[in-house]
């Protein structure tokens, strides 16, 4: 259940920062219309309320809120790292 | 008349998070981080005590506390109170302390650690363990209570105030989110210090904020001066906040103490199994005994003290966990949610990740500091007092400390056994490094300083196993036969740290700065100096 809700929280990370111009440009993407941006900003909530959801269920709301947020801070930093080799490759 | 150009929000706090954020920043760096190394006190603890041997497996805790009790019966016959607690997931051996009559708090001396198994005591090496660096993050060291406290108070309320003002500064808070700029100097920088900030965030400020919480009543006394005014008012207190325990007079009337084990069932029964860490003896073989059994924290975030204290002659229950108020409920949460010690094995990695972002994030923003202000030096050979300072103590704090705490960990290597204050001269260890990483950095140019004390450090940390084979009984292989993981990851976790400023000293060695550059000619301005203006620039707009 925390290693599912730890993979969630990273894809809705990874969806948060699809949503940014920069990150498309370092993906060398076609710029997105409004709705796309939406889309992907809709999933990265989803997908980050999905993993508050497991770690409640889990831990309970306060002991799951506070994995929330340190599985949130680790996910961050994971996707900023996993950009950094694709922007020297670009 | 000229009138200047009003500043807007904007510019006002980035000067405040500037400035704010440098004053006690070298402090900071030390209590965050010492702080972050403090969420494996006790694994650090194990791993400079080697002689603990871990338990082969755990018993019972109402069998171990029968055990126990019996140990401290032999031990300290006399003593007006036993006290121990229960081994756990993360320390499998159990420790034991006990009062003599006549005597009011903590004696060190009057403890041991015990093996539950087979009852055995064992003495390990004199040392503080990671207790050191604890008591170092929030009251540092020989500094006269309460004023190292203080200093720890002033520090984390301008880390508070650096960090919003450094919210408001951050105008595009979600543009650069996930934004970092590799190869483009202060650029980069600026990039790694928002990153290890934004991502943290929620943490640094709850870390900060529950700081200043835990010595409340140190720094705001006077609600408590006058709330609370009366004995039984500051016992109350004392009771729901501390779990103080106020053991009666002895009735003088020897009577045999009841066994602990159904009185932990009882306690287990309430709190569920495992939940009882531990048990305190009053008055042991006297008619007047109490046995306060208390809960464990592992479980839940609250800090707040939970006790149930039966009589120690019959075993009748006597006091209920008392129930505590909406304030003492808060406070215990936010007591919890800083020292962490709720948290399981997952939880306590991201503890330790994130703080150590913390640090991180410190220590760019004082590397930040120092680049700036060096494009904008005439002579950046002969740099001004304001300036010196500032990166010299950057590199004794940055580089100095780690190194002084690597020096502690040799030191509780090398230092024979019966050495006669043994504990005091692993922490002069410390102490001593660090003076000489000071000297180190005042003789030598900048740039060298930095880099030879990171390889330093590096290889103090990478050749630290290599002491633990030599001087130990306990080889890296033969952890991982006996899958010791406490050895283990102490040891797997200095070598991470070893290559982490390996790393560091060879990207400092490359970086090409004016500390050990030739003299800029007229001309050339040695391309490092323009390529410093040129960063700061950018990273300016």
């Amino acid at each position: 259940m925390i290693a599912l809700g730890f993979f969630l929280c990273l894809a809705g990370f990874a969806s948060l920062a699809m949503a940014t111009t920069r990150v498309r440009d370092d993906l060398c993407l076609k710029p997105w219309t409004p709705y796309q941006v939406l889309s992907w900003r809709t999933v990265a909530i989803l997908l980050l309320l999905l993993s508050w959801c497991l770690a409640v269920q889990s831990s309970g709301w306060l002991l799951g809120t506070v994995r929330l947020i340190g599985t949130s801070h680790v996910c961050a930093a994971m996707v900023l790292l996993l950009l950094v080799p694709i922007r020297r490759h670009r | 008349m000229k009138t200047q150009p009003q500043r807007g929000l904007r510019q006002t706090m980035a000067a405040f998070h500037t400035w704010t954020g440098l004053l006690l920043s070298w402090v900071l760096f030390a209590m965050f981080l010492t702080g972050t190394v403090s969420y494996f006190r006790d694994e650090i603890s194990q791993w400079m005590r080697p002689e603990l041997r871990q338990a082969a497996g755990q018993l019972d805790a109402s069998v171990a506390s029968e055990v126990l009790v019996r140990q401290l019966a032999d031990l300290a016959p006399a003593a007006s109170q036993w006290s121990f607690s229960l081994p756990d997931a993360r320390q499998s051996l159990a420790t034991v302390s006990w009062r003599n009559k006549g005597q009011s708090g903590r004696s060190r001396g009057n403890s041991a650690f015990l093996d539950v198994q087979t009852g055995d005591r064992i003495q390990p090496r004199e040392t503080r363990g990671g207790d050191f660096f604890y008591r170092f993050h929030f009251e540092f060291y020989n500094i006269p209570f309460p004023w190292g406290r203080w200093l720890a108070g002033l520090a984390a309320m301008l880390m508070l105030v650096a960090i919003l003002s450094g919210v408001i500064t951050h105008k595009k808070f979600f543009t650069d989110f996930f934004t970092f700029r590799e190869g483009k100097g202060l650029r980069s920088w600026l990039d790694a210090h928002i990153a290890l900030s934004v991502f943290g965030l929620p943490f640094h400020v709850m870390i900060t904020y529950t700081g200043l919480v835990t010595l409340m009543t140190l720094y705001m006394p006077w609600s408590a001066i006058v709330g609370i005014d009366t004995a039984e008012r500051k016992a109350q207190y004392a009771a729901q906040t501390q779990g103080a325990l106020r053991p009666p007079s002895p009735s003088g009337i020897a009577a045999p103490l009841t066994a602990v084990g159904p009185l932990v069932r009882q306690a287990e029964a309430l709190w569920g199994v495992g939940q009882v860490g531990r048990v305190t003896v009053m008055n042991p073989g006297d008619s007047s005994a109490r046995i306060a059994v208390a809960r464990s924290g592992d479980s839940r975030i609250s800090t707040s003290p939970q006790n149930i204290v039966f009589d120690g002659v019959s075993g009748a229950l006597l006091q209920a966990p008392v129930s505590t108020g909406a304030a003492v409920q808060t406070r215990g949460i936010m007591y919890g949610l800083h020292m962490g010690r709720f948290a399981d094995v997952s939880l306590r990695w991201m503890y330790f990740l994130v703080s150590l972002a913390g640090t991180a994030m410190v220590g760019t923003g004082l590397i930040m500091w120092t680049m700036k202000r060096r494009s904008k030096l005439g002579d950046p050979l002969r740099p001004n007092l304001g300036f010196y300072l500032v990166e010299r103590l950057n590199i004794v704090t940055m580089a100095g400390l780690p190194l002084a705490m690597a020096a502690m960990l040799w030191a509780n290597r090398l230092l024979p056994l019966n050495w006669g204050e043994r504990s005091g001269w692993e922490i002069r260890a410390f102490f001593i490094a660090w003076a000489l990483s000071l000297l180190h950095a005042l003789v030598r140019p900048a740039k060298r300083a930095w880099s030879e004390q990171l390889m330093f450090v590096a290889g103090a940390l990478a050749l630290l196993p290599l002491a633990s084979w030599l001087t130990t009984d306990r080889p890296l292989w033969r952890s991982i036969a006996a899958r010791d993981w406490t050895f283990l990851g102490v040891e797997a976790m200095l070598w991470c740290f070893a290559v982490l400023f390996a790393v560091l000293a060879i990207r400092s060695k490359r970086v090409s700065g004016p500390s050990n550059a030739p003299r800029p000619s007229r001309k050339g301005a040695a391309g490092e100096t323009v390529s410093w203006t040129r960063s700061s620039q950018a990273a300016n707009q």
